[in-house]
């Protein structure tokens, strides 16, 4: 309750109110924003967009208790779009590969970590809502915009993309171990 | 590795959540709170620019497609209200409060009149009216309580054109809202605005929710589950709701306009006493479409749709919803002497377009780019109803 009311001061205006309801949401946002893009410094912009696009639109947020899915809902688009406009730029294939040195230290995180990296965008986006934002199916349709059975459809996939690649992974592993 | 090990692995695979933000994001982050003095925030809660409000609503689509609630033209003045209080309700609610659909599908009997009721600690929500004509449901809210003056939808505007919400728990104002139909949950895609008096409410819903579900019954049994501030039980209403339309008029006039490599098609067309229903089948993701079409930070089109008659009124839109490759758009109706209507698609013009803020004229309404080329001109058959 104490959101929605705070949103409703800051639909009046209340300038306060609105930094303080982006800075309850701020590291939330940050991981989501930082598993979909990886660097910072793009992490760093989608953040600038997002905060000013719901700051400018927040009365036409009609729900206070969506603010955050709503908030969410803005911070995935502007991801999209960011990745987007980088797919259209020759990338360096250094940065593309990069990862940040955390992820290294236990391996096989960094194995399942790399697969989920390498999932096709529609698919990593539900993943890392379910998995790593802990959304209900539910609510990811909502942020995605599409349909319940979307998201069972594009979260069984990934399983079974994700289950074939540790398949995959293993049998190297076993390869490459000595006997 | 089974799926049961692998869903465990993902579960506890990204669970460090950084206690704080990284410097350059820190920094910057301040920096934009520290800019939100310069950046006018738009009180598009007035009603003089519940226009502007519509159109900023579709910058953040999204939103509109998840089912935030709209709360619409239905704001009444206290002093109004308090005249109203003195008379009694002679007409319904649809028809004092109502859109121009709701105050005809009244005129035409098409409202049926229901009163189911639930009562607790003697404040009482009634549904008096119920309208279904195939494509909108329209539901009435009455309270009933001594001595409760509250808003009953938390807000009303002043003769000045601002909005006041009750303070946060007052007594009586509406808390949760849930619809379910026939036991399964409708979601949030419903629409609320206040009603005849500080005592009604009117909610407003489409029948379609979109492409992945499938429309309402033209019978079926609506279940409002309501808390009320200050009451801990809920209400719980059961109303039987009934198609009392037997004549809308549905044409399928394929109308395909296209310019900028933006194609729009007209699928279906449905007239009837209380609204005019139009679906859009939208091609519009060709890298080549202007950025005037897209919303800011999205590929999705970003076109909007007036509609007049053959008398050059313009039609209210009562609601809309989209996604990337349908619309599907529900204005006032047309009168039944009308033999065509027009629709005008547009563009906004911005400001600031990277902020998403509109350019508006001196009355305060967003500047609109009528997109010539994607306009339709659609007669209707005689004597249509």
């Amino acid at each position: 309750m104490q959101m929605e009311l705070e949103v409703k001061k800051a639909q009046h205006g209340d300038k306060e109110a609105f930094i303080r309801l982006f800075r309850s949401i701020e590291l939330e946002l940050y991981g989501l924003a930082k598993s979909i893009l990886k660097r910072d410094e793009d992490c760093a912009d989608v953040f600038q967009e997002t905060t000013l696009k719901a700051y400018k639109a927040l009365t036409t947020l009609k729900e206070p208790k969506f603010f955050k899915t709503w908030v969410i809902r803005i911070l995935i688009n502007e991801c999209n779009q960011l990745l987007r406009k980088q797919e259209l730029t020759v990338a360096d294939p250094q940065e593309v590969s990069y990862l940040p040195p955390r992820y290294f230290e236990n391996y096989d995180k960094v194995d399942l970590q790399v697969a989920v990296d390498h999932l096709d965008e529609s698919l990593r986006v539900v993943i890392t809502l379910f998995y790593y934002q802990d959304m209900p199916i539910k609510q990811i349709s909502s942020v995605l915009d599409i349909s319940e059975g979307a998201v069972k459809t594009r979260l069984h996939r990934a399983r079974g993309i994700l289950a074939a690649w540790y398949q995959n992974s293993l049998e190297r592993k076993m390869i490459c171990e000595p006997i | 590795m089974s799926p049961f090990n692998l869903d465990m692995e993902l579960k506890k695979g990204n669970r460090e959540v950084p206690q704080q933000l990284p410097d350059l994001i820190r920094i910057r982050q301040d920096e934009i709170y520290a800019s939100l003095d310069d950046i006018p925030l738009h009180n598009v809660m007035k009603t003089g620019k519940q226009k502007a409000m519509r159109s900023m609503l579709l910058v953040i689509s999204a939103a509109v497609i998840m089912g935030i609630c709209v709360i619409g033209s239905g704001f009444i003045s206290p002093a109004m209200a308090d005249s109203l209080k003195q008379i009694p309700l002679v007409s319904g609610i649809f028809k004092l409060a109502g859109d121009l659909g709701l105050k005809a599908a009244e005129e035409k009997g098409l409202v049926t009149k229901v009163n189911h009721s639930d009562t607790h600690d003697g404040v009482t929500l009634s549904v008096p009216q119920v309208m279904y004509d195939g494509n909108r449901v329209s539901i009435a809210i009455q309270r009933e309580a001594q001595g409760i003056t509250s808003y009953l939808i938390g807000s009303y505007v002043t003769p000045e054109d601002i909005v006041i919400f009750e303070p946060e728990g007052t007594k009586g104002t509406l808390k949760d809202t849930n619809i379910s139909i026939d036991g399964k949950t409708y979601g949030s895609g419903f629409y609320m605005k206040g009603g005849a008096d500080h005592n009604s409410v009117i909610i407003d819903f489409l029948s379609n929710k979109g492409p992945d579900y499938s429309p309402l019954p033209s019978e079926f049994e609506l279940t409002l589950e309501i808390t009320l501030e200050g009451i801990n039980t809920p209400y719980i209403i059961n109303i039987p709701v009934k198609n009392t339309l037997k004549n809308s008029i549905v044409l399928t006039p394929d109308v395909t306009k296209s310019h900028d490599y933006v194609t729009i098609t007209l699928k279906k067309v449905e007239l009837s006493p209380v609204a005019t229903r139009l679906a859009f089948v939208l091609e519009g993701t060709s890298r080549k479409i202007p950025e005037k079409y897209k919303y800011v930070g999205s590929s999705m089109l970003s076109l909007s749709y007036d509609v007049f008659d053959d008398q050059g009124r313009e039609l209210k839109e009562l609601s809309s919803q989209g996604g990337y490759a349908y619309k599907d758009l529900l204005y006032e109706p047309l009168n039944t002497t009308s033999t065509f209507f027009t629709i005008k698609p547009y563009t906004h013009v911005y400001k600031d377009k990277k902020a998403g803020e509109f350019l508006f004229d001196m009355d305060g309404w967003p500047i609109k780019d009528y997109v010539k080329e994607l306009e339709m001109k659609i007669h209707i058959p005689e004597d249509p109803y």
